[in-house]
Parts: structure tokens; sequence; C-alpha cells
């Protein structure tokens, strides 16, 4: 561990606690719609970028670097469909999403469907079962970041892995603790540029290390010759389950809670066409890079014992220790967007069930700190968890991710785009996407995710259709425009 | 193409393609008006 390979991770550290404590100087985040929604006056770029960087995580230079190097690039499927479906949501959620959030003065995705549904007698169902599944996804969630956060520290710093997890799970609580929202979305703004450096630079590296574009190919077919195809040497049924797998991955992309909340906090739906344009670009970006960076970590490391851990190793070995220093500082950068962003999102969701359903007199004040207390618990059950280590971060990664979309955003994109979505329906939806993702993994995990998606549209299908009749459980109406 | 099987080049192809869908919608967007999702997306009516 060089010294200017500290130095630079470590100002950017202190650079993250400071915009925490810069937010959490100014007033506005004593107020609740400003600590978790930034007032709702987020700008085009800052929304694009940090959007992409709240989702981007650490699965774009771990788990995504891990499958490029153990399946290559059959991984573009899951990369392919994630965009059709991102710029769905940019199109077809979001500006109806965030009018109606606005008037709804809803914080996140469980606050808005418990509000919209709100005379429905499932409307605070909605709001316990909904809060209990983002506690369960997103508690896996943070902690798949702080392993991955360890495991950055660990192979670019050299600190041990469990002294890692701690520095980095209480960095992050420290800044978004006292910064809120406007903290989290400036840390990512800038995270996200790093990401973006750093997902140009290492695989022009790694391939001139190489030998250039040509010797990659010829090592990458050597190294195996189904790296660079789309089937991973796959046929028939397993191929067709390999495919599958991937779409449902995908399709999580659809009720990711902290990618969501941007839109609710961004300035105007006018801004939406355009921030779209940024967030595919980017998107575009880190979902095929890492791809290429795994491969080539598999010719140069070709008995690496962590593939998810290639880049990190790649990074040390190919950069000046100042310039490894600054990407070790973007790529953990993203990491911890991902990690405050969740800790925002599940700490609004627990302070607004205990508002609407257990104390509804508390006062905006203890609502904040109460806000922030949750923050530092949630820290501290992501910490516990990375230290357990349960599973692979792609594992990880793809039960949460898999699991908010079925129960969040398969409801949310009906309810705007399907007028005859009723309370009992998003209920649910909520209840059968959190019990199959569940199910699905412990009970045939040789397929999962592709049975959370087809259970849990079925229930909500069946339950709408046999209640969309009463016209007291259907939400706020919205017809084509 | 590239070295690279021609399947994995068609869903290259796509990818680099989207996000230039996405700046073409909205240039109709821009050209319609205040920017807002007009074409290709959904909008629920005003309530204003």
């Amino acid at each position: 561990m060089s010294v200017g390979f500290s130095l630079t991770f470590g100002v950017y550290v202190v650079a993250l606690l400071g915009i925490g404590i810069y937010f959490f100087l100014r007033t506005e985040t004593t107020h609740l719609v400003d600590y978790m929604l930034a007032g709702r006056d987020v700008g085009t770029w800052p929304i694009a970028i940090s959007e992409v960087a709240s989702v981007a995580s650490g699965w774009t230079f771990f788990a995504w670097v891990g499958v490029g190097y153990t399946t290559g690039l059959s991984g573009l499927w899951f990369s392919v469909s994630m965009l059709v479906i991102v710029l769905f949501l940019y199109r077809f959620v979001a500006p109806s999403f965030r009018r109606e959030s606005e008037a709804l003065d809803s914080q996140t995705i469980v606050d808005h469907l418990a509000l919209v549904f709100r005379e429905s007698r499932f409307g605070a169902w909605i709001r316990w079962v909904a809060t209990l599944a983002i506690v369960v996804f997103m508690g896996s969630y943070i902690s798949a970041q702080i392993i991955a956060v360890g495991e950055a520290l660990d192979t670019g710093l050299g600190i041990d892995y469990a002294i890692a997890v701690g520095v980095g799970g209480v960095a992050v609580a420290v800044y978004t603790t006292l910064g809120g929202f406007n903290a989290s979305v400036w840390t990512d703004f800038v995270q996200g540029l790093l990401v973006i450096l750093a997902a140009i630079t290492l695989p022009l590296a790694a391939i001139a290390e190489i030998g250039g574009w040509g010797a990659f190919i010829a090592e990458a077919r050597a190294a195996d010759p189904t790296l660079l195809g789309m089937t991973a040497g796959e046929h028939g049924v397993a191929l067709a389950l390999s495919i599958g797998s991937w779409l449902a991955f995908a399709l999580g992309a659809l009720g990711q809670p902290h990618g969501l909340m941007r839109f609710q906090a961004i300035r105007s739906e006018r801004i939406l066409s355009k921030a779209s344009v940024i967030a595919m670009g980017f998107q575009a970006l880190r979902l095929t890079v890492p791809l290429l960076i795994g491969i080539a970590g598999r010719v140069l490391y070709a008995s690496a014992g962590d593939p998810e851990s290639v880049a990190m190793t790649m990074m040390v070995d190919l950069f000046p220790n100042w310039f490894a220093g600054l990407l070790l500082a973007g790529i953990t950068g993203a990491i911890l967007s991902t990690s405050d962003s969740m800790m925002i999102v599940t700490s609004a969701d627990l302070t607004q069930l205990y508002r609407t359903q257990i104390a509804p007199d508390t006062d905006e004040d203890t609502i904040v700190g109460l806000g922030r207390v949750i923050v530092a618990i949630m820290a501290g059950v992501g910490i516990g968890l990375a230290y357990w280590r349960p599973g692979t971060i792609f594992d990880i990664i793809e039960f949460a991710f898999v699991g908010l979309g079925a129960t969040l955003g398969l409801p949310l994109a009906f309810h705007v785009l399907w007028d005859r979505t009723t309370g009992a329906g998003v209920f649910a939806a909520v209840l059968a996407g959190l019990i199959s993702a569940v199910g699905n993994l412990y009970l045939s995990p040789d397929t999962f995710p592709i049975l959370v998606w087809p259970i849990t549209l079925a229930v909500f299908l069946l339950v709408c259709y046999a209640t969309s009749s009463s016209p007291t459980t259907t939400g706020r109406p919205l017809s084509a425009e | 193409m590239f070295g690279l099987p021609l399947g994995t080049v068609v869903v290259l192809a796509v990818i680099i393609a989207l996000p230039g869908l996405a700046y073409g919608l909205y240039r109709v967007d821009r050209s319609r008006g205040d920017g807002s999702v007009t074409v290709l997306g959904y909008r629920a009516p005003s309530n204003e």
C-alpha cells in the first residue's frame, strides 16, 4: 500500500464526509421532504447520473466483472433487457409517477402505493407488507454493497477485510445520516463521474496489457471458446433457462426504490426525457464494459481465487498509484452510492410506517431524528450481514433486485398504465412478490429468479379482476394521453 | 466482425443504438414543446 495510493483515497473519503456535513448544516434537512427528497428540486444531470450510480452498486465492478470472468458476454442478455426496461421506466412510468408523487406528497414507492390506495381497506396493509419487503431486500442489498466495499479496500489498500467492512459501513452511515437525500444525490453524482472514468480507462489498459484487441480476442478464445458468444456454451433447455434467468433478473429494474426515488425528487417531469438520454448512455457503458474487464481478467489472471475481485487487482497492477487510488475511490464510491440511497429509502419507509400507523401525532423533528437513527441501524445490519457473507455479491444482489422489482415495480407499472389496478391487487402482488422471491430462492434455486414474475403477475391479475368492480378499491384513475 | 460472433455483434449494436433512440425521442419531445414526454411514452393528464 503506497502513500500516494492511500492519500488519494483518503482525500476522497474526507470529501464524502464533507458533503454530508455541508448538507447537515443547512437548515433544510430538518424538514422531512428536504431530508428524503431534497425538496423535489434536483436537476437533469444530477438526477440521471445519480439514478444510475445509485443502482450501479457493487455489481458493476464486482458482480458483473465476475460474470464476465466466468461466463463471458452471455451477460449481455441482461444488459440489453435492462436498457429497454430503463427506457420504458423513464418514458412510461416516471412522468405520471413524478406528478402523482407531488400531488400525494409521497416520499418513496412504498409510501406512494399506500397513499394511492389509502381509501381502500388494503392501504395500510400495503404499507406494512411493502415495508417488510423493503427491510428484507434492502438489508440484503446493503450487505452486498458493504461486502464489495470491504473487498475493494482489502485488495486496493491492503486493509484487512474485517476492518474494511467496518470502515466502509461507518463512512457511508455518517454522511448519509448527516446529509440525507441531498448528500446522497451529490455524492452519487461525483461517484458516477468517477465510475465513467474507470469504465473507460480500465478495459483500455487491460486490453493494451494483453497486446491489443486482436490479441485479446485470441487469448480469450484460447482461455474459453464460449466467452465471446451469447450462449455460454449452453444448448436447449439449459440455454432457455439461462436466458430466462437474465430476463427475469433485468425486470427487477422496474422496482428499485432507491432509483425510483430520483423520479420523485426530480425538479419537473419536463426534464425526464433529457435525463433518459444521459441515463441510457451511462447504463449502456456500465452494463457492457465490466464484462470485457472480466474476460480480460480471465486472460491476465487465469487462476484468480475470487473472480469478483479481478477488477480491483487489475487496477492496482496496471495503473500508477495515484490514479489507481482515484479509480478505487470511484468504484468504492459507486458502491457507497447504492448503500446510502438504500439506507435513505429504508429509513423513509420505516419512519412513514411509524408516523402513519403507529404514532400519527409525532412531530417532524422527531421523525427526521428517527430517520437518522434507522440509517445507522441499517448500516449496522448491513455490516453484520457482510461479516456473515450468505453468498457471492452477485447472488445477494440478484435476490434483492428481483425481489424489489416484483414486489414494488410490478404494482407501480400496472397502477400507472392499467386503470383496473386495485388496492387488493397491489397488496396481493406485494405479498406474492415477497413470498415467491424467498420461496423460489430456497425451494427451487435452480430456477431462481424465473418463477418469481409469473407467480406475482398471476396473483396480481387474478385479484385485480376479482375486485375491480368495487369503485372504492381502485386507485386514482389515470387515462392515456 | 471485430473477432466476435455475429449474435454478440448484433446485441452490442442494439445496446449502442438504444441510447441513440432515447436521444431521438428527446429531440422529438423538445421540438413539440416544453420537453415533456410526447412520443413512445405515457403521461397522465394534468389536473392543473
